[in-house]
């Protein structure tokens, strides 16, 4: 039997220790992966998948026989054939750069309304609660709402009010400002997505700042400008990106109030894609618009994050170090 | 613990069994053949149409009866229950989604009841039976042998038939008398316009100035109608200027310029020049120009024969409601649709409605029958009379309930005036264009030389070496 001394004794110790750190790692990876695996598993079912499938698809000629018969780059070259693109690109970014300002900004005008003016805080809830309500009303029940409210004949709601103040004849509101009709629309319920970020940033921020900005004789629009947007900074990012995203890929409401028309003056690329693919059964091509939205929405998330400091933010902070 | 286990185990013991009494009913067909049990066979049956049009369905619910009786007296145990849904809101696309996606997992109801331009689709996309064998062969054949030759040409796709017309239609040009009385004309001059229109002594410039007449007298709020959406009636209009659209040989879509031109140039007097026609009129609401033309606020409606029976069943007026046939007779007329230039003949368009058979179908020689029998003239006699269709067989014309209709035998001279769409997969493209064409010349964004530019731009991208420029 060999002697035991006291370093074979240390290695023996160390050897257990590493056995126990190595089981404890595999462990905490093990709970780690646990935890993430059904969001990763739900991320890749319903966002690579798609995404790849999409990606596949804009390949194809894909059309009413629903076959995959692969066509090289003939799509994309369609695309930048199509005599309706340049139109569809630039009411694309007009619906979006100005959907996405009424969002943020009408919805930071709500907030500071709720969250800062209005100090009960179940009253600020109650009007909160008001703003919420289009979103919990089915899309075509709020796309209802409006087409009745502009409806062009004299039983428009809209009509009737200016005929009873101005004395104007129906007008034919969605038809003459197609843009302006579904910017409105979308700007009015995506607000209070921004609503409610930013009212729970305002709420989060420390009352001390508004107390010593008050003893300093700060007014209101001061205090919103040096101190409640700074705090904001990060939310209006996430706001801002977010929306973004989602107006360049959404198009429900313009669907159900113009369809795209009169023509094309309401025709976003993300409704151009769903047309081409379930109204002229052209999946393929319908695809590769959608590739082209997604290869657009990357870029435009790349651009934001490096505008708003994305990296400076994520950094650890240095009060910490 | 184990009492855990043993209820889980329980529960597994519960649902085999649940499971293996779902699996049974597969076997359940060949059990009651065996047997001489009665097997129930559930036929679903998709069609679309106006609120009037539902007989195209419920016909089939009728000749699944007669089918029973059939099959009890050839001691075959098979028994039908139709279930049918008839869709007035969509249009074609909405329609054919539906059932290409179904389609697709192995869905989709058994018999389909939709225009003939949608045969070709359906036929190159695999998703309907080629009926030829059928026809030539089954024992419900005879009731298939006298429907007009015209009409089965509509039903085939490359030579070969896939569908079994279920109707014909023509599209007149509706006026109201009552308007016309106000302006002055006579009960004579009023009853002799239909037969001015086919002798191409009044053509579409007359319709335009009458129209405008009505108008500028403020007899009426607008002094014609046409359809919102896309369909066959733009169509039909250049085929009135004169315009080719598809070369049968080439199997090519033709964009025939000049026509298309002239064409519209018509659709920009109306809506711009004269303005007798809402510029807005391809983004107007369907029950919004019922109601006006019923309330006698329009001159003119290109309408077609089915919304005679429409207004019947519809209540689009707000005093009268339903109108009665008394008074649509008195208060409205019909004819061609005048000719483009005076001299010229006129023109109408027949867009068929046909039966198609799923191919997936687990029951084809049923869903035949169940069309053959509902092309009966008397069930065809019923559908038409009630849905303001015409018939689809001399047999049908001379049942008693139809030869009785004032309407439809008023009507029958059309079909000698009557045209069709191809039956091309390409279609729908080359109509999509036209109608966005004839909405930018409304709306006053293009001339009509800027929008036949647009279309040849468009149709190239869209339809490649399928197209002829003309």
């Amino acid at each position: 039997m060999a002697p035991v001394t006291e370093r074979s004794v240390m290695l023996e110790r160390d050897a257990q220790l590493e056995e126990k750190n190595l089981f404890q790692k595999l462990k905490d990876t093990c709970q780690a992966a646990s935890f993430l695996a059904p969001f990763l598993i739900m991320i890749i079912l319903f966002f690579a998948v798609p995404v790849i499938l999409t990606a596949v698809l804009a390949f194809s000629g894909m059309d009413f026989k629903l076959q995959w018969n692969f066509v090289g780059l003939d799509n994309f070259i369609r695309i930048l054939k199509d005599p309706v693109i340049p139109q569809v690109a630039a009411n694309t970014l007009v619906y979006v750069v100005f959907t996405c300002i009424i969002n943020v900004g009408f919805g930071f005008l709500l907030a500071v309304m709720t969250a800062y003016f209005i100090k009960n805080e179940s009253v600020g809830l109650f009007f909160r609660t008001l703003w919420l309500l289009p979103r919990m009303t089915p899309s075509v029940v709020y796309a209802l709402l409006w087409i009745w409210f502009l409806e062009p004949t004299e039983n428009g709601m809209l009509n009737i009010i200016f005929k009873s103040l101005f004395d104007m004849q129906p007008h034919n509101w969605i038809q003459d400002n197609p843009m302006k009709v579904i910017i409105f629309a979308n700007g009015m319920i995506g607000a209070s997505f921004g609503m409610i970020v930013f009212s729970a940033a305002i709420k989060s921020i420390p009352e001390d700042y508004f107390r010593a900005a008050m003893v300093d004789g700060a007014n209101d629009f001061q205090i919103i400008k040096n101190i409640i947007i700074p705090f904001l900074k990060w939310p209006i990012m996430f706001a801002t990106i977010w929306q973004t995203l989602s107006l360049l890929t959404s198009y429900e409401y313009i669907l159900l109030l113009t369809d795209g028309g009169p023509l094309f003056d309401s025709e976003v690329l993300s409704l151009f894609a769903y047309h081409k693919a379930f109204a002229n059964f052209e999946f393929g091509y319908g695809a590769a618009s959608a590739m082209v939205l997604v290869i657009i929405g990357a870029l435009i998330t790349l651009l934001m994050l490096k505008l708003f400091g994305y990296e400076r933010m994520m950094n650890p902070s240095k009060l910490g170090n | 613990m184990r009492k855990v286990m043993g209820v889980f185990l329980a529960c597994i013991f519960i649902f085999s069994l649940m499971l293996s009494g779902c699996g049974e009913n597969a076997g359940e067909k060949s059990a009651l053949e065996g047997s001489g049990e009665i097997e129930k066979v559930i036929i679903s049956v998709e069609s679309k149409g106006s609120p009037a049009d539902s007989t195209r369905g419920t016909n089939i619910v009728e000749a699944a009866k007669e089918l029973n009786k059939i099959l009890e007296e050839k001691n075959d145990n098979r028994r039908v229950e139709v279930i049918h849904n008839h869709d007035s809101t969509g249009g074609d696309d909405d329609f054919n989604k539906k059932f290409f996606l179904a389609w697709q997992s192995g869905k989709g109801a058994d018999i389909l009841v939709t225009g003939h331009n949608n045969v070709a689709l359906y036929a190159e996309g695999g998703y309907v039976l080629q009926l030829d064998d059928l026809i030539t062969n089954s024992e419900f054949k005879k009731y298939l042998d006298e429907i007009y030759p015209n009409l089965w040409e509509a039903a085939k796709y490359n030579g070969k038939t896939y569908a079994i017309p279920q109707d014909a239609e023509t599209r007149p040009i509706y006026f109201r008398k009552d308007v016309l009385r106000k302006m002055g004309w006579t009960e004579e001059q009023i009853n002799e316009l239909p037969e001015k229109i086919e002798n191409g002594e009044f053509s579409l410039q007359d319709m335009v100035a009458l129209a405008k007449e009505a108008k500028d007298k403020g007899l009426v709020k607008w002094g014609i109608y046409h359809r919102p959406t896309n369909g066959a009636f733009f169509t039909m209009m250049v085929k009135d200027f004169g315009g080719k659209v598809y070369d049968d040989k080439e199997e090519k879509i033709v964009l025939d310029k000049k026509a298309v031109i002239e064409t519209l140039k018509f659709f920009k007097d109306i809506a711009r020049d004269s303005k007798v026609t809402p510029s807005g009129m391809t983004a107007a609401e369907w029950k919004g120009i019922h109601k006006d033309w019923v309330e006698g606020k329009v001159l003119f409606w290109f309408g077609g024969t089915w919304h005679w029976a429409e207004y019947q069943k519809v209540p689009y007026h707000s005093e009268l409601g339903k109108l009665s046939e008394e008074y649509m007779f008195d208060n409205m007329g019909y004819a061609l649709t005048p000719a483009a230039k005076k001299g010229g003949e006129p023109i109408t368009l027949t867009q068929p409605y046909v039966y198609m058979i799923n191919s997936k179908t687990k029951h084809p020689d049923l869903a035949f029958a169940l069309a053959a029998i509902a092309s009966k003239p008397e069930y065809n006699a019923v559908h038409a009379v009630e849905s303001g269709h015409l018939a689809i067989s001399p047999a049908t014309a001379k049942q008693p309930k139809y030869e009785e209709n004032r309407f439809l035998a008023s009507v029958s001279y059309m079909l000698d005036y009557t045209i069709t769409q191809p039956n091309t997969s390409l279609w729908n493209k080359y109509t999509g264009v036209l109608y966005k064409a004839v909405q930018a010349v409304e709306l006053g964004r293009q001339t009509p030389e800027e929008a036949v530019n647009w279309m040849e731009e468009q149709l190239k991208n869209d339809l490649g070496d399928k197209l002829i420029i003309m």
